[in-house]
């Protein structure tokens, strides 16, 4: 049999559950411009009814919890994007400065040994003339400052980049601790706790801040997360970040990726650490090596041509470049010969003849390095460092449009929606004041019940 | 009528044709782009189908050009033409990349899929 004072806890149960709904509803309204905000709602369930002389009797409301509108898929999608976006920005970014080094223009290495090549040519019309022999010395000169200067500037900029590693792999450490603080708090709250959702969104912000840094697979126990890089490497587990450590590699020169102790530098693939890795590890490298094959090849068939010839004393020539080959090859290209007039333009020994000249100039149609000719070996990496620029900025125009699509299909799952907060205000607004009017009929009707039993 | 009749016997050198067939492509290749940043794939398959035919129309018509000296100007065109349209086409490779990846990666994780379909960069490349 039913009782009011049952009704009366019915009624006291509907005006919580409709203060939750309320207060949840609020604060929706509040973080409608809060990035990362996750919409929340009360989960409200019917009450086990009682059952009294075969009838059930309904008792009310339950709130079970609040919670977080996710989709745990586009989040996963947005984690994986994210890490590309890393990527590829890094990679531009590096790559933006290196593709400057090598000029399709009017500058750089391919006007220098083009100027080289035309000096050469002017010192054939008068061979004996020591401005013109100078001029020529002076374009080789030029030349070798090119390589060094291009060869010099990659160097510095791999160095620049081994410090953006270090400083990545701080951030990343940073953020793995916050992370597991986070699940930490986590772990103290049921999913019906206050500002349980709140913990949830700081933590996902958390994770895919950590994914523009490295690449991140995402273990999610229901409360705790788990973090790796995409190689296994543990981040978080639970409460406890692991830090990633850097130290100077002494074969390479440059700083690698230790996560407790393993060397995980060649693992890493995604986010600005994979980026940057990319590119000071593999890129940079290959540009160096091209150039440095390009600087000796170049030295060693002019040096060859030169040795053919003979000097203005009518001596058989010499270097004309310091023999270089191998890595370090362009940063230490250099001019062998300062007097202009050992230069071996003559081809018999004679001051007037510049039959040599033509065995100099010769190289330029020459291959000199991988079956290229100096221009086209130039041209090559010319090529290589602009489409590798070219390709990542495609990459990363793709990444920042399939974010965008992305986020726009998160908001319409996680976003609030002013519409649907206002008549969810109206739907808890007009459920409180039942319920009020429940609780304050019951009351008038224990009042009645007073009176009649202090009359009998 | 009698002009347009006129203009249209006019044989038109092939370099002329194939820098208005580069053009067009360049042009499909926008309509492309505009449908994945809007991620709306409704358009794609016409599109595709587009310049498709333009592509071969192309390669055509380079194969009967053969080894013709191109003007100087008609070449820059062409070079700044191909260059722009590289990167048009690395944009949607890497957009349908991805769209392919989010709609195996959903029906992996909704176990639609009759069996479990493997994912690799190489079985997606734009050129299968």
């Amino acid at each position: 049999m039913s009782s009011l004072l049952g009704t009366m806890s019915i009624a006291m149960g509907a005006l919580e559950a409709q203060q939750a709904g309320l207060q949840t509803t609020t604060n929706n309204i509040a973080n409608l411009n809060t990035p990362g905000y996750t919409r929340e709602r009360p989960v409200l369930q019917e009450a086990n009814p009682i059952l009294q002389s075969g009838i059930a009797y309904g008792t009310g409301v339950k709130l079970c919890g609040i919670e977080s509108l996710r989709d745990s898929i586009l989040a996963l999608q947005i984690n994986n994007e994210t890490q590309q976006q890393g990527q590829s920005q890094a990679y531009v970014n590096a790559m933006s400065q290196a593709q400057t080094l090598f000029p399709d223009d009017t500058s750089g290495i391919g006007q220098a040994i083009s100027t080289f090549f035309q000096s050469l040519n002017g010192l054939s019309t008068d061979p004996s003339n020591l401005a013109l022999r100078q001029s020529v010395l002076s374009a080789a000169n030029g030349m070798a400052s090119a390589f060094n200067g291009a060869a010099n500037q990659l160097s510095a900029q791999r160095s620049s980049l081994d410090q953006n590693v270090e400083q990545d792999a701080g951030e990343v450490n940073q953020i793995t601790q916050q992370i597991a603080g986070v699940n930490a708090k986590l772990a103290g709250l049921s999913n019906t706790s206050e500002g349980y959702g709140s913990f949830l969104d700081q933590r996902d912000d958390l994770v895919q801040k950590l994914s523009g840094l490295i690449d991140v697979s995402v273990i999610n126990d229901g409360t705790s997360i788990t973090l790796t890089t995409k190689q296994g490497a543990l981040l978080v587990a639970d409460s406890q970040s692991f830090a990633l450590s850097t130290a100077l590699d002494p074969a390479s020169g440059v700083q690698h990726v230790y996560s407790q102790g393993s060397d995980i530098t060649g693992n890493i693939s995604g986010g600005a650490l994979g980026g940057t890795l990319q590119a000071r590890d593999q890129t940079i490298p290959a540009l160096q090596t091209q150039l440095d094959t390009l600087a000796g090849g170049l030295v060693q068939a002019l040096n060859t041509a030169h040795a053919q010839g003979f000097d203005l004393n009518g001596k058989q020539g010499g270097n004309l470049f310091t023999p270089v080959s191998g890595a370090g090859a362009a940063a230490s290209m250099a001019v062998a010969i300062s007097d202009p007039t050992l230069l071996a333009a003559s081809s018999d020994g004679s001051t007037g003849s510049n039959g040599n000249l033509a065995n100099l100039s010769a190289v330029a149609n020459q291959a000199v390095a991988s079956g290229m000719t100096p221009t086209q070996a130039y041209s090559n990496l010319v090529f290589q460092a602009g489409g590798a620029v070219s390709d990542a900025t495609s990459e990363l125009n793709a990444s920042n449009t399939m974010l965008q699509q992305l986020q726009q299909q998160q908001a319409s799952v996680s976003g609030v929606s002013l519409d649907e907060e206002a008549s969810n205000l109206l739907l808890y607004q007009r459920a409180y004041q039942a319920a009020a009017q429940a609780i304050s009929t019951v009351d008038q009707m224990l009042q009645t019940a007073i009176q009649m039993g202090s009359g009998t | 009528m009698n002009a347009k009749i006129e203009s249209a016997s006019v044989p038109v050198p092939p370099e002329v044709r194939a820098l208005a067939l580069l053009e067009t492509l360049r042009a499909l290749l926008a309509i492309a782009i505009r449908a994945f940043s809007r991620g709306e794939p409704v358009n794609l398959a016409d599109v595709s189908r587009d310049i498709n035919a333009t592509a071969a129309d192309i390669l055509t018509l380079s194969l009967n050009l053969g080894r013709v000296q191109l003007p100087p100007e008609v070449q820059r065109r062409r070079q700044k033409l191909l260059a722009e349209m590289r990167q048009q086409h690395a944009f949607c490779c890497a957009m349908l990349r991805r769209w392919r990846r989010s709609i195996l990666l959903r029906r992996q994780l909704f176990d639609l899929a009759s069996g479990p379909a493997i994912y690799t960069e190489a079985g997606w490349s734009c050129h299968e």
